[in-house]
C-alpha cells in the first residue's frame, strides 16, 4: 500500500509541479517589467530607448553581448574572419522563423543587409515615394555598417559579408553594442506595409508581438520558432508604461512589477533596503561629463580646455554629492568598465592653483578679461541639475562665471545635437564598450560629431581603430586617442558610472548588460 | 433660456478658435519639431529636410494653421506625425479615461464637502468644526503629487489593498478597474473636496442666519428640513460656480495624476505630444481639454436658473 501511495504521489508532484530545466530554471510565468520611455512606434529600424526595449525582447540579430560583454553568437551559431578582415562568414543556426513564419535563413539575412546599404529599397518607400517624391528614408544602422558593400548567400544558413577596409574592425562591436543594436525584421512583413508594422512589428526574437497600448503596455509571448531551442523560460513578458520613477519603484517593493528597467542614481538607496528586491550594478560603462563646444569661444584656447576640464573640477567632491557615490571619478574618453580604459584621473588632479595659472595666461581673470560660460542643460535627469551647481561653485573659484540654463529635452537636443551652439553642456552618454563605441560623437566626418572636436589627429586615429583587427593593436591605438584627447583637453568628463537596475529577488537569470543590450532570453522566475 | 444656451455654444467657436491659434503659434515658437523627436540625435539633415516636407512641416505657420483648421471643420483631426495614428481615436481612447477621473474626484469631492460643509457651519467653532476645518487646511496646503505619494504609502505599501499604479479597464472586471481607479481619483478628489468643505461652511454661515431660514425655523419647520431645503439650496450658488472652475483644474490636475499613477488618461496623452512636439496630437489635446472647461463653465451658467428662479438669462 505504502509503496503505491509514494508513487502517486510522486506522479502527482511530478505533474503539479512547475517544468524545471536541467540547469534548474523553472519554466513558464509572467515577468513584468515597468520602463519609463515610451516609443513612438514599433519599428525596429528607428531610433528611442522605449523602442530599444522592446525590439530587444522581441528580436534577435546574428551576434549579442554575453554577461562578461564579449561578442557571442545569437542567430549566428559561429563565424570565421578571413581576407584580413574584409570579410566575415556566419554560419546560422538552422531552422528558426520569423514571427510569421517566414523561415529565418541566409536570404532574409542579406535582405536585412541590403535595405540598410539601400540596394533593396522597400515597397512601401516606392509607394511613398510616388506621392511624395521629396520623401527620403534611412534604416538606422547605416551609421554603424556603412563599409558593407555586399552580402552574399552561400547556402541556405550560411551568409558572408564584403566590407572595406576602413570600418571593418567594427562590425561585430556594432552589430552587438551599438545603442540600436542590429535586429532583423521579417522581410514578409517589413516590405508591404509600414504602418501595420509599426504597430505589430514581426521579428525573429525570442518573444512574438501580442499587443501594444501606447503609453500603457506592451506584451509579448514566447516565439515556438525562437532558433535557440529551449529558450526562453517565460511564458509572456509585459512592459508598462511609468512615467514617474518612484512609482515604479513602489511597484516594485509592491510586487507588481518584477524589474525596472533604469533605476535613477536618488532611488538607489531606496531599493537597496527594500525587502525582497535587488540592485543590480553593471558595470562602469558611461561617463558622466561636460561637453564643451570645441568650435566656441572660449574653448578654442586649449588653455582655457585644459584648465577647465581637467585641473578645475574637484571630481571627487561632485561623485561624493550629486552622483551619491556611486560613480567612480575619471577623466578619460573611454569610462572606467570599457574594454580598452585607460586611467588617467592622476594626471588631471584637481589643482585650483594651476587651472588660474592658465587661465591667466590665456588672459582670463584679475588683470584681463573676465570669464563668463554658459552651462545649458536639460530636466531629463535631477543630477544634471545638481551637477551643475557643484561646477558653477567650483568654477567661480576660478574666477570663472558661470550661468546654468535648463531646457526641455527637445531644445536641448536640438542646440546640443543638431545646431552646435552650447557653449557647455553636461550628459551622462551612452554605454561603451572601447573608444569606438560612440566615436560617432567625435569624428569629424560622421555628420554627427556634435563634440565639435574637428580635429584630424583624431580622425586619424578613429579610422586606424577601424581598420585594424588585432584587439591588442585596437587597445593600443584607444590607448593613444585617450591621451591626445586629454592633452587637448576636449572631453571634460566627470567621472564613470554604472547602469543600474532593479528586480524581485525570484527574478533570475538576468543580467545587467550596461544600457548596451536588454536580453530576457535566458531570465526565469522562482516562483 | 434656450436662446441664451445656444448664444453661448456659438460663442464656443471663437473662443475655441482663439485658444487653436494661440496654442498653435505658442508651440511652433518652442525649438524642436517632431521630426527631430522622431529621428532622435543621430539622422542626416537632409531625411529630415524630406521629412518635413513630406509632413507640410517646412510650410508657413500660417499655412500649416490653416489646414489643419481645413481638416478640422471637415472633422479630420489628422494624424500624429510620429506614430501615424489618427489623433481622433487616440483622443477617443483616452478622453473617457480622464472623464472618469474627473467625474470621480468630483464625486468624491462632494461627498466630503457637503457633509463635512453643513456639520462645520452648524455647529460652528465646536471640535466637529476644528476638526472639518483643519483637515481642509491640510488638504488645501498638499499638493497633489505629494498627496498621491501619500495614499500610496498608506493604501498600497502599508495596508496592501489598493494597487500602487497601473490601468485596467472595465473589461478587466468592475473589481480590478475600480481598485485601480480608487487612489487617482482620491488624490484629485480629496483636495478639491477641502476647497469646496471650506467654501460650504461659509456660504452655509451665510445663509443661516437669513431671515428666511429663521422664518422657516418659526413655522415650526424640522432643524434637517430648514438646513437642507432653505438654507443649503441658496448657499449653493457660489459652490456649484467654483465647482465649475474645479472641473476645469482637474483637467490640468489629472496630467499630474495621471503621470504618477500610470494611467493613460487625456493628460498623459497630451503631456506626451507636448514633449515631443507632435502639433497635431497638441492641437487636439488643447482643443478637448479647452472644450471642457468651457462647457463646464456654460454646465454652472445653466445650473443657477434652476438654484435661483430669480435669474433670467433671456432677459
Amino acid at each position: 500500500m505504502l509503496p503505491m501511495l509514494i508513487s502517486v504521489l510522486s506522479i502527482l508532484f511530478l505533474v503539479f509541479s512547475p517544468i524545471t530545466d536541467v540547469h534548474g530554471a523553472k519554466r513558464g510565468g509572467t515577468l513584468k517589467v515597468a520602463i519609463e520611455g515610451e516609443a513612438v512606434n514599433l519599428d525596429p529600424l528607428g531610433v528611442g530607448f522605449g523602442r530599444k526595449v522592446y525590439r530587444e525582447a522581441i528580436g534577435s540579430g546574428l551576434v549579442r553581448l554575453d554577461g562578461n560583454f564579449n561578442v557571442v553568437g545569437d542567430l549566428a551559431k559561429s563565424w570565421e574572419v578571413s581576407d584580413e578582415g574584409r570579410v566575415i562568414t556566419f554560419k546560422l543556426h538552422p531552422g528558426g522563423t520569423y514571427h510569421d513564419g517566414t523561415p529565418l535563413d541566409a536570404a532574409s539575412v542579406k535582405w536585412n543587409f541590403d535595405i540598410i546599404s539601400g540596394k533593396v529599397v522597400p515597397t512601401w518607400v516606392k509607394e511613398l515615394k510616388k506621392k511624395s517624391p521629396k520623401y527620403k528614408w534611412r534604416n538606422i544602422f547605416l551609421g554603424y555598417l556603412f563599409h558593407i558593400n555586399k552580402v552574399e548567400v552561400l547556402d541556405k544558413y550560411t551568409v558572408r559579408i564584403h566590407q572595406n577596409d576602413v570600418g571593418k574592425a567594427m562590425t561585430l562591436d556594432a552589430m552587438s553594442a551599438a545603442f540600436s543594436r542590429f535586429v532583423l525584421v521579417s522581410p514578409k512583413s517589413y516590405d508591404m506595409n509600414i504602418e501595420k508594422f509599426r504597430r505589430h512589428p514581426v521579428m525573429s526574437g525570442p518573444y512574438k508581438f501580442v499587443e501594444w497600448k501606447r503609453n500603457r503596455h506592451f506584451f509579448a509571448e514566447r516565439h515556438k520558432g525562437y532558433f535557440r531551442k529551449g529558450l526562453p523560460y517565460l511564458d509572456r513578458i509585459e512592459f508598462y508604461f511609468m512615467a514617474d520613477a518612484n512609482q515604479r519603484m513602489n511597484a516594485l517593493a509592491a510586487g507588481e512589477i518584477d524589474i525596472i528597467n533604469n533605476l535613477p542614481i536618488p532611488l538607489y538607496a531606496t531599493a537597496k533596503k527594500t525587502p525582497g528586491v535587488k540592485v543590480l550594478v553593471g558595470p562602469q560603462t558611461m561617463n558622466y561629463a561636460f561637453p564643451i563646444n570645441g568650435q566656441r569661444a572660449p574653448w578654442k584656447d586649449k588653455r582655457v580646455r585644459r584648465a577647465l576640464s581637467c585641473f578645475g573640477v574637484d571630481r571627487a567632491q561632485i561623485v561624493k554629492t550629486a552622483l551619491r557615490g556611486l560613480a567612480k571619478p575619471w577623466v578619460s574618453y573611454s569610462p572606467a568598465g570599457a574594454k580598452d580604459a585607460l586611467d588617467l584621473t592622476a594626471e588631471c588632479p584637481f589643482d585650483p592653483a594651476k587651472a588660474k595659472a592658465l587661465l591667466k595666461e590665456a588672459g582670463y581673470g584679475p588683470g584681463g578679461k573676465p570669464l563668463k560660460i554658459t552651462l545649458t542643460t536639460n530636466n531629463s535627469d535631477p543630477a544634471h541639475i545638481e551637477v551643475s551647481q557643484a561646477l558653477k561653485l567650483q568654477f567661480a573659484k576660478l574666477g570663472a562665471a558661470m550661468d546654468i540654463r535648463v531646457v526641455d529635452y527637445a531644445t536641448w537636443n536640438r542646440a546640443f545635437v543638431r545646431q552646435r551652439k552650447l557653449q557647455l553642456t553636461l550628459q551622462n552618454t551612452l554605454s561603451s564598450r572601447t573608444a569606438n563605441s560612440n566615436s560617432h560623437t567625435i569624428h569629424s566626418k560622421s555628420g554627427i560629431d556634435y563634440y565639435n572636436m574637428k580635429d584630424t589627429e583624431i580622425d586619424r586615429l578613429l579610422d586606424l581603430w577601424r581598420s585594424t583587427i588585432d584587439p591588442k593593436k585596437q587597445i593600443g591605438i584607444s590607448h593613444k586617442l585617450q591621451r591626445y584627447i586629454l592633452a587637448q583637453g576636449y572631453y571634460p568628463n566627470i567621472a564613470s558610472f554604472s547602469f543600474l537596475q532593479a528586480t524581485r529577488s525570484d527574478v533570475k537569470g538576468f543580467t545587467n548588460l550596461g544600457k548596451m543590450m536588454l536580453d530576457y532570453t535566458s531570465v526565469w522566475l522562482d516562483r | 433660456m434656450r436662446a441664451y444656451i445656444i448664444r453661448r455654444i456659438l460663442l464656443l467657436i471663437p473662443t475655441l478658435l482663439g485658444i487653436t491659434m494661440v496654442v498653435f503659434l505658442t508651440i511652433q515658437s518652442i525649438p524642436g519639431d517632431p521630426i527631430e523627436a522622431y529621428l532622435g540625435e543621430f539622422y542626416e539633415e537632409d531625411v529630415a529636410t524630406a521629412l518635413r516636407s513630406h509632413y507640410g512641416l517646412d510650410r508657413p505657420i500660417h499655412v500649416q494653421y490653416l489646414l489643419w483648421l481645413g481638416r478640422l471643420v471637415r472633422g479630420d483631426w489628422g494624424k500624429e506625425v510620429l506614430s501615424g495614428l489618427p489623433v481622433l481615436d487616440q483622443i477617443l481612447e483616452h478622453l473617457p479615461v480622464s472623464l472618469e477621473l474627473i467625474l470621480g474626484a468630483m464625486i468624491v469631492a462632494l461627498m466630503v464637502a457637503l457633509p463635512a460643509g453643513i456639520i462645520s457651519s452648524v455647529r460652528p467653532y465646536t471640535p466637529s468644526d476644528y476638526t472639518a476645518m483643519t483637515g481642509a487646511m491640510v488638504g488645501i496646503s498638499t499638493p497633489e503629487f505629494f498627496g498621491g505619494i501619500v495614499l500610496v504609502l498608506v493604501f498600497s505599501l502599508g495596508l496592501g489593498v489598493l494597487p500602487v499604479q497601473g490601468y485596467k479597464p472595465w473589461s478587466a472586471g468592475a473589481g480590478e478597474h475600480l481598485s485601480h481607479m480608487a487612489l487617482p481619483i482620491l488624490t484629485l478628489g480629496l483636495t478639491r473636496g477641502a476647497i469646496l468643505t471650506r467654501l460650504v461652511r461659509g456660504c452655509m454661515l451665510e445663509v443661516i442666519g437669513q431671515d428666511y431660514v429663521n422664518t422657516a425655523r418659526s413655522k415650526g419647520a424640522v432643524e434637517f428640513v430648514v438646513i437642507l431645503r432653505h438654507a443649503f439650496k441658496n448657499a449653493l450658488i457660489p459652490v456649484v460656480t467654483v465647482m465649475g472652475l474645479q472641473v476645469g483644474f482637474l483637467v490640468g490636475g489629472t496630467i499630474i495624476v495621471e503621470t504618477i499613477f500610470s494611467v493613460p488618461g487625456l493628460g498623459q496623452y497630451g503631456i506626451n505630444a507636448i514633449s515631443s512636439r507632435d502639433y497635431p496630437a497638441v492641437m487636439g489635446f488643447i482643443l478637448v481639454s479647452s472644450s471642457i472647461f468651457v462647457l463646464a463653465n456654460l454646465t454652472v451658467d445653466v445650473l443657477y436658473a434652476y438654484l435661483n428662479p430669480r435669474i433670467r438669462y433671456d432677459n
